[in-house]
């Protein structure tokens, strides 16, 4: 039959086997590689890995201070920190400050917009078109508006997710249960009170899932513009990299941020179930 | 406890006045005209599509009558104030929907208390005040819902309740307000047999508090009106029966065609089957039609 329970037991072991599959493909494939032509960086060995990730993780010497040559000038001894470091703190600031707007924003125009319907008229078509919009392809008008600095970044995620946070957010306040809101009005609730002590709360763990899964599309939009003009960063160090096809550095940076966002998942997991205990019953 | 005002005995607890409602071109009710005295457990019964929910919802005030007022005695004024949205005076029992998500069974009968009594600024700047305050609140809603049967389930959310307790707690919840009249629909539509009964006699229970409050000469402190397309419910728990019905009106809304007192039993009293199925027979004469038997079986 379709969709047979499995036990729990081999289910761990079906996934232990996928990772180690995946392990050893990549063995197979990069050892094949290198048996053609032993200077590849393409599909690196496991030792040429790890050299990458030692590139990522210690302090660069002067000469190859990748910072000071986009820089185009001298960056002083005890201002040099490992490279992961300097992209985790340019791109760090930057997604949160730009996320931070973004689902301030949001949630704040969403619950408005859900609260009021007028305002959810006025504002709801401009926002559909806004986030039909892709970002990415509307790169130059953020360069034109904000200039290549924090603000273009905080633009870049603001257009690109905001429309989404607002109108998802938006809909869950609207499908309140109207029985519950008279319910509230009846026990003497002012306005914001129902918005604060009802709508929020009940709806919570549906905002929460709304923020959670807009961090992708954030990161994409942040990833791209940093690609394309960022002197220090994620996407920065990987179109370094990428551009003389070492992909040392490029994998582990890969799975490092991946590995950021799987943490993001789970931080925002937890959180949800300190905020809405009722919700995973 | 504050007592209830004897002076305002003269006032009915809620005055229906030429209630007409139209949705469009239909027309749901058409004049309806009734006073509700305190103290009285009245059911609205009739087919359904009747107009009986539409009537209720008027009086909670999410609905707004086509014309005519409907009128609710206010405590703090001593008047008859028009009902302009739903407010604290009304408690309301849905059949769902009734009770928060996110609090406990406790937290949901001391959540109006916080509504009424406390502002969110309030709360957010005087945390110590607040606590106090929030203490008092719990113990009141405590002693409710052990009144109503919930001592052991208070700590429970309400996905982890019974329909049955959901509508127990629901009910604590809106008495706890102290409310000029309990508005109830279908509360029990949605619950079996045996639960619906124990929930009956907890209304029961409530007419008796009015007695008891009557013989005292105070202001009886419970007026129910409860919305139910079960005839035998209404003739259980009802001293007061109206019954709405469109039949033969052309489309031209329901009316009342039906009003009368009824047997009032006491809180463990059993049903007694011959009283009830008398009047029941009476009321589906005049509410629904001799013919409404084959009616419901086609």
């Amino acid at each position: 039959m379709l969709q047979q329970p499995i036990s729990r037991r081999k289910r761990l072991v079906l996934q232990a086997l996928s990772i180690f599959l995946l392990l050893l493909g990549y063995t197979l494939l990069s050892e094949s590689k290198h048996r053609d032509n032993p200077e590849d960086r393409t599909i690196p060995t496991w030792s040429g890995l790890a050299e990458g990730l030692k590139q990522i993780l210690e302090k660069p010497e002067p000469q190859n201070d990748l910072l000071a040559a986009a820089l185009g000038e001298d960056v002083k001894a005890e201002e040099r920190a490992p490279m992961l470091w300097r992209d985790l703190k340019a791109t760090g600031i930057r997604f949160v400050a730009g996320y931070g707007v973004s689902v301030a924003g949001g949630l704040l125009l969403g619950v408005l917009m859900g609260s009021f319907l007028s305002l959810e008229s006025l504002a709801v078509l401009p926002l559909r078109l806004a986030s039909r919009i892709i970002p990415t392809a509307a790169l130059a008008v953020f360069f034109v508006l904000a200039g290549t600095n924090l603000t273009m970044y905080i633009a870049m995620i603001v257009f690109g997710t905001l429309p989404a946070i607002a109108i998802g957010v938006s809909q869950e306040i609207a499908s309140f249960p109207k029985e519950l809101r008279y319910k509230a009005y009846s026990l003497g609730a002012s306005h914001l009170e129902v918005i604060v002590d009802a709508f929020l709360p009940v709806k919570a763990p549906r905002i929460m899932e709304i923020i959670k899964s807009n961090i992708g599309p954030a990161l994409v939009y942040l990833l791209a513009a940093e690609l394309l003009v960022a002197n220090v960063g994620f996407g920065y160090t990987i179109r370094l990299f990428s551009r003389k096809l070492d992909m040392t550095v490029v994998y582990p940076y890969l799975l490092i941020l991946a590995f950021l966002a799987f943490a993001l998942d789970a931080g925002i997991k937890i959180l949800q179930t300190q905020i809405s205990p009722w919700s995973k019953k | 406890m504050e007592q209830e005002v004897n002076a305002s005995e003269s006032h009915p607890a809620i005055r229906i006045k030429n209630v007409s409602k139209q949705f469009g071109s239909h027309r749901v009710l058409d004049q309806i005209d009734t006073t509700i005295e305190p103290g009285e457990i009245v059911a609205f019964v009739g087919p359904s599509g009747c107009g009986k929910s539409t009537l209720l919802n008027c009086i909670v005030g999410t609905l707004e009558p086509t014309s005519g007022s409907i009128e609710v005695w206010n405590k703090d004024t001593d008047q008859m104030m028009s009902v302009n949205g739903p407010g604290r005076d009304r408690g309301i029992v849905y059949q769902r929907y009734s009770l928060f998500p996110h609090l406990t069974a406790l937290q949901n009968v001391a959540f109006g208390l916080m509504l009424d009594e406390t502002e969110p600024h309030f709360r957010w700047l005087n945390p110590f005040a607040w606590r106090k305050l929030r203490k008092a609140h719990l113990e009141k809603s405590e002693e409710i819902l052990t009144r109503v049967g919930l001592a052991k389930a208070m700590h429970n959310y309400p996905t982890e309740l019974s329909g049955g307790m959901c509508q127990r707690v629901a009910i604590a919840q809106a008495l706890v307000m102290r409310p000029q009249i309990l508005l109830m629909d279908e509360p029990f539509g949605a619950l079996d047999e045996a639960t619906r009964e124990s929930l009956q006699r907890l209304l029961l229970e409530l007419y008796h508090q009015n007695q008891v409050a009557k013989e005292k000469g105070e202001r009886p402190p419970h007026t129910i009106i409860i919305v139910t397309h079960e005839i035998e419910e209404a003739i259980f728990v009802g001293d007061r029966i109206i019954g709405l019905s469109q039949r033969g009106r052309d489309g031209n809304g329901a009316s009342i065609v039906f009003d009368e007192a009824q047997p009032v039993f006491k809180p463990d009293d059993l049903k007694d089957s011959t009283v009830i199925s008398q009047e029941k027979s009476k009321v589906i004469e005049a509410a629904f039609g001799s013919d409404y038997g084959q009616d419901t079986v086609s």
